[in-house]
C-alpha cells in the first residue's frame, strides 16, 4: 500500500518535471540574464536571473538605488533593458509586449495618475485597456471599492484624493483585470494599517487563484512574514535568492540583509 | 542681501533654467538634436526680431520725420508693461503664492522675504528675457532714426530693469484671485477660461486697428499707445529719462518701482505663508451614482485628452485661441458682411482670390492649435500608466492626433461654411476649401505627433512650461507654418496654370499623400520610440 502510494507520488513529481521541461518558463515569470545601464558606464541591474512561479509571493529587497525599481519597470515593459530576456508565462516582454502586458498589473512607488479624471473614469480606462467586460468590472469595482472604502469618492476627481487614496485607486485598477502577474514597487508606503492588511489579504487571494506576486519593499518584517520567497539585490546584482526560511535560516531577515550589505561595503 | 538669497537663486535657476528643463532634452545626448534645437531657437528669435524690427523700422522713420520719435519709447514702455502683466497673470500664483517646494523650504531656517525675493527673481528673469527681446528691435529703430547715444541706451536698459516691478506687484494679486476663484467654485475653471479669453481678445481689439490698407498693423496701435501713455505717469517719466536724459524722471521711475516692490515683499510675507499652507481644495460634493462605461481604447484616449485639455487653463488658453478666433470669424463674417466684402474687394483688385485669403487666414489659425505636439509631453509623470498598459503606442499617438483634429476641423469647417454663405462663394469652391482645410488639419496634427515623439518634455513642474516654453510647442507651430508656406508657394507658382478648384484639389491631394507618410511613420515607429522614452 505504502509502496503503491510512494510510486504514485513519484509518477506525479516526474510528470511535473516533464511538464516543466516542455513548458520552458511558460508557467512563470522568468528573468534571464537581464542587465540595464542608464549611462553606459554603471549597470543599474547586472545579469539578473530569477524564476517566479504561480503561487509565489516574492519579496524583492535592496538598499536605495540597488536596482529594484529598474528591474520592476523592465519586467512591466516601462523600461527597455540592454540585454537578457524577460518572459511572462512564455511571452517575451520585448517581442510580444502587448500580449505579455495583458497578464501584468504594475503598481509604481508613487501613484502619479490622471488628476483630471474621476476615480471611476480612471478605473474604466484601465478596464477598457484590458478589455474587461462591463459586468465583471462592475462586480470587481464594487468589491474593491467597498473593501478599500473608496465607494463614496469614485465620482470625485483624482486631484482631490490624498496620497493614500491615490494609492488605493491604483491598487484597484491593478486588480480590475485579475492579473496573473502582479508587480508592485513599495506597495505598503502611504497605506493606512487597514488598507495594508487588506492588500495582504488580496495577495493571498490572488496567489490562491494561480497568480504570482513580485514586490519590492524596505519593510523587512513584511517580507519575512508575507513572502514565501525573497531575493536580495545589491548594486544591481542578486546576492541571495530562494525560499524565505532557507535564506534567513535561524536569523532575522534584517540581520541577514545588513550582513550582506556589509560584505560589499554598501553601508 | 543675505548669502542665502544667492544660494537659493542658484538652486532655483538650476531647477528652472537648465537646458534640460526648458527644452525637455539633454543637448549632450544627441548632436543632431542639439543642432536642430539651436537652429530652431535662432530661427524663432530671428523671425520675431525680424518681423517686429521691420514694422518698427518703418514706423520709426515716419515718426522721426514727424518729430515724434519719442513715441517709440512709449511703445517700449507699454510692451514691457503688457508682457510683464501677461507673464505675471499666468505665473505669479505658481511662483509666489502656491509654490510646489513650499514643504521643502518652509522648515528651513531661511527668512520668508529671502525666499520670496529669490522666487521673484527667477520669475523676473523670464520677464526680462521676453521684454529685452521684444524691445531690442524697437530700440534699434529709435536709435537708428534718432541718432545713437550710448548714455541713452544705458539709461533705457537700466529703466527696463525696473519697469516690470509695478505690474508685478499689482497683477500678482489678480493672479492669486483668479487661482482662488477657479478652485473654489465648481464652474470657476470654465469661467476663468472665458474671462481670460475676453480679457485678451479685449486687448487685441483695443490695440490693433483693422486698417490693413496702411500695410503696417503697428500703426493701428498708435492711438492706443498715446491714450494709455496719458494716464501712466511712469511712461512719461521713462520717455523723459531716456529721450531727454532727465535724471529726475529716471529717479522717479526707479524710486516708485522700488517702493512698490519693497512694500510688496514686506507686506505679502504672511499672505504667502497662508496661501502656501492652504492646499488647493477641489470641491468634491459629487453624489451621483457610480456608473461604469465601456468604450474603445481610442475613444478613451480622446476623452482623456479632452479632460486634460479643459482641466489646464493655460492649455485651453494657448491652444484654444486659434479655435476661438475661427469660431468668432465664422460669426463675424455674417454680422460684418458688408465691411468684409469691401475689405476683401481690395484683394480681388490685386488679383488675389477671396478664397485664398480665407484659406491663408484659417491655415494660420490652425497652426495655433498644436495639442498633438505637446500632449505626449503633458503625460509627464503619468506616462508610466500608458507604458504599462497593453495599448499600442501608435493607438496612443493616433488618439492624441485625432483630438487635435477634432478640436480644429469642425470649427474650421463652420468658419468656411459661414464665409461661403456670407460672401456668396461658389459651392464647389467652398467644398474644396473644406477638403483642403481637412487635409491641412490632419497633416499638421500628424506632424505634431511626430515632433512630440522625438522632442518630449516629461520633466516639468507646471504645464505652462510644456504649453508655452517647450521645443515641441515651438516646432509644432513652426511645422504648420511650413506646410502652409509650401502650399502657398505651390499655389503662387501654379495659379496661372490651373483653376482655383483644381489647384486646391491638387494641394489637398499632396497634403493627404504627405499625411499618409506621416501616418505610416507613426504606426511603424511609435512602439520603438516609446520603448526608449
Amino acid at each position: 500500500m505504502i509502496c503503491a502510494f510512494s510510486f504514485g507520488l513519484f509518477i506525479l513529481e516526474f510528470d511535473k518535471c516533464i511538464i516543466d521541461m516542455f513548458m520552458e518558463g511558460k508557467n512563470m515569470l522568468k528573468i534571464t540574464n537581464v542587465s540595464k545601464s542608464y549611462d553606459q558606464k554603471k549597470k543599474a541591474i547586472d545579469g539578473i536571473n530569477l524564476e517566479i512561479l504561480p503561487g509565489d509571493i516574492y519579496g524583492f529587497i535592496g538598499h536605495n538605488g540597488a536596482g529594484k525599481t529598474t528591474l520592476l519597470k523592465s519586467i512591466s515593459g516601462i523600461l527597455k533593458f540592454d540585454s537578457g530576456e524577460i518572459t511572462i508565462f512564455g511571452k517575451s516582454i520585448e517581442k510580444e509586449g502587448l500580449e505579455a502586458k495583458k497578464l501584468i498589473a504594475y503598481i509604481p512607488d508613487n501613484p502619479d495618475i490622471y488628476d483630471a479624471l474621476t476615480g471611476i473614469q480612471y478605473l474604466d480606462f484601465i478596464a477598457d485597456a484590458f478589455a474587461v467586460d462591463l459586468e465583471k468590472r462592475r462586480n470587481l469595482i464594487n468589491k474593491y471599492a467597498s473593501m478599500f472604502e473608496m465607494d463614496q469618492v469614485l465620482n470625485n476627481p483624482i486631484s482631490s484624493y490624498s496620497h493614500g487614496m491615490k494609492q488605493k485607486i491604483v491598487i484597484m485598477s491593478a486588480l480590475i483585470h485579475s492579473p496573473k502577474v502582479m508587480l508592485l514597487d513599495e506597495p505598503f508606503v502611504g497605506l493606512d494599517p487597514k488598507a495594508s492588511f487588506l492588500l495582504k489579504e488580496v495577495f493571498h487571494e490572488l496567489v490562491d487563484n494561480g497568480a504570482l506576486i513580485f514586490f519590492s519593499t524596505h519593510v523587512l518584517e513584511v517580507a519575512e512574514k508575507l513572502c514565501n520567497k525573497v531575493a536580495i539585490i545589491k548594486n544591481g546584482k542578486i546576492v541571495a535568492n530562494g525560499r524565505t526560511e532557507e535564506i534567513i535560516k535561524d536569523q532575522s531577515l534584517e540581520n541577514l540583509f545588513i550582513e550582506l550589505l556589509n560584505e560589499h561595503d554598501v553601508l | 542681501m543675505s548669502m542665502m538669497y544667492f544660494k537659493l537663486m542658484k538652486v532655483f535657476f538650476k531647477e528652472n533654467l537648465s537646458f534640460k528643463r526648458i527644452l525637455g532634452t539633454d543637448l549632450k545626448s544627441s548632436k543632431t538634436k542639439a543642432i536642430f534645437i539651436i537652429f530652431a531657437i535662432i530661427y524663432g528669435f530671428g523671425s520675431i526680431l525680424f518681423t517686429i524690427g521691420l514694422m518698427f523700422f518703418d514706423l520709426g522713420k515716419v515718426l522721426t520725420e514727424a518729430g515724434m520719435g519719442d513715441l517709440l519709447l512709449n511703445f517700449i514702455f507699454i510692451y514691457a508693461t503688457g508682457l510683464s502683466i501677461m507673464f505675471v497673470l499666468f505665473r505669479a500664483n505658481g511662483y509666489i503664492f502656491h509654490y510646489k517646494d513650499y514643504d521643502i523650504l518652509e522648515p528651513l531656517p531661511i527668512k520668508g522675504k529671502t525666499v520670496i525675493l529669490a522666487k521673484m527673481t527667477v520669475m523676473m528673469s523670464f520677464i526680462y528675457l521676453t521684454i529685452f527681446t521684444v524691445s531690442a528691435p524697437i530700440a534699434f529703430s529709435y536709435f537708428y532714426h534718432g541718432g545713437f547715444d550710448v548714455v541713452k541706451l544705458l539709461m533705457m536698459i537700466l529703466l527696463l530693469l525696473f519697469i516690470p516691478f509695478i505690474p508685478l506687484v499689482l497683477f500678482s494679486f489678480v493672479s492669486l484671485l483668479i487661482a482662488n476663484f477657479s478652485t473654489r467654485f465648481r464652474f470657476g475653471k470654465a469661467l476663468n477660461i472665458i474671462l481670460m479669453f475676453v480679457f485678451f481678445l479685449g486687448i487685441m481689439f483695443l490695440s490693433f486697428s483693422m486698417n490693413f490698407s496702411n500695410g503696417n498693423p503697428i500703426e493701428g496701435q498708435l492711438g492706443f499707445i498715446e491714450g494709455a501713455t496719458k494716464y501712466l505717469i511712469t511712461s512719461k517719466w521713462f520717455t523723459l529719462a531716456v529721450d531727454d536724459l532727465n535724471i529726475l524722471a529716471a529717479l522717479g521711475v526707479i524710486g516708485l518701482s522700488v517702493a512698490f516692490l519693497t512694500g510688496f515683499v514686506y507686506l505679502i510675507q504672511n499672505l504667502v505663508k497662508n496661501t502656501n499652507q492652504r492646499s488647493v481644495v477641489t470641491r468634491t460634493t459629487n453624489k451621483k451614482k457610480v456608473t461604469s462605461k465601456q468604450r474603445s481604447i481610442l475613444m478613451n484616449i480622446i476623452s482623456k485628452e479632452t479632460k486634460k485639455f479643459f482641466g489646464v487653463t493655460i492649455y485651453v488658453f494657448n491652444n484654444g485661441f486659434g479655435v476661438i478666433m475661427m469660431a468668432l470669424a465664422g460669426i463675424a463674417v455674417v454680422i460684418f458682411k458688408d465691411n468684409l466684402s469691401a475689405f476683401l474687394g481690395e484683394f480681388v483688385a490685386l488679383g488675389i482670390d477671396i478664397e485664398v485669403v480665407l484659406l491663408l487666414l484659417l491655415g494660420f489659425l490652425i497652426s495655433m492649435v498644436f495639442t498633438s505636439a505637446i500632449s505626449l509631453s503633458l503625460e509627464g509623470k503619468n506616462f508610466w500608466v500608458l507604458k504599462s498598459l497593453p495599448i499600442k503606442a501608435s493607438t496612443v499617438m493616433f488618439g492624441k492626433m485625432l483630438f487635435n483634429v477634432l478640436l480644429t476641423l469642425p470649427v474650421a469647417i463652420f468658419a468656411i461654411f459661414m464665409s461661403g454663405y456670407a460672401l456668396g462663394l461658389n459651392v464647389f469652391n467652398v467644398l474644396i476649401m473644406m477638403v483642403f482645410i481637412g487635409s491641412l488639419c490632419f497633416l499638421s496634427s500628424g506632424l505634431g505627433s511626430i515632433i512630440n515623439l522625438h522632442f518630449p518634455k516629461f520633466n516639468f513642474v507646471s504645464e505652462t512650461e510644456v504649453v508655452k516654453q517647450s521645443i515641441g510647442a515651438f516646432l509644432g507651430m513652426l511645422s504648420s507654418w511650413l506646410i502652409l508656406t509650401i502650399n502657398g508657394f505651390i499655389y503662387y507658382y501654379l495659379a496661372n496654370s490651373f483653376s482655383f478648384f483644381v489647384l486646391v484639389l491638387l494641394l489637398s491631394l499632396l497634403n493627404i499623400l504627405l499625411f499618409a507618410g506621416v501616418f505610416y511613420y507613426i504606426k511603424s515607429r511609435s512602439e520603438v520610440i516609446f520603448s526608449k522614452l
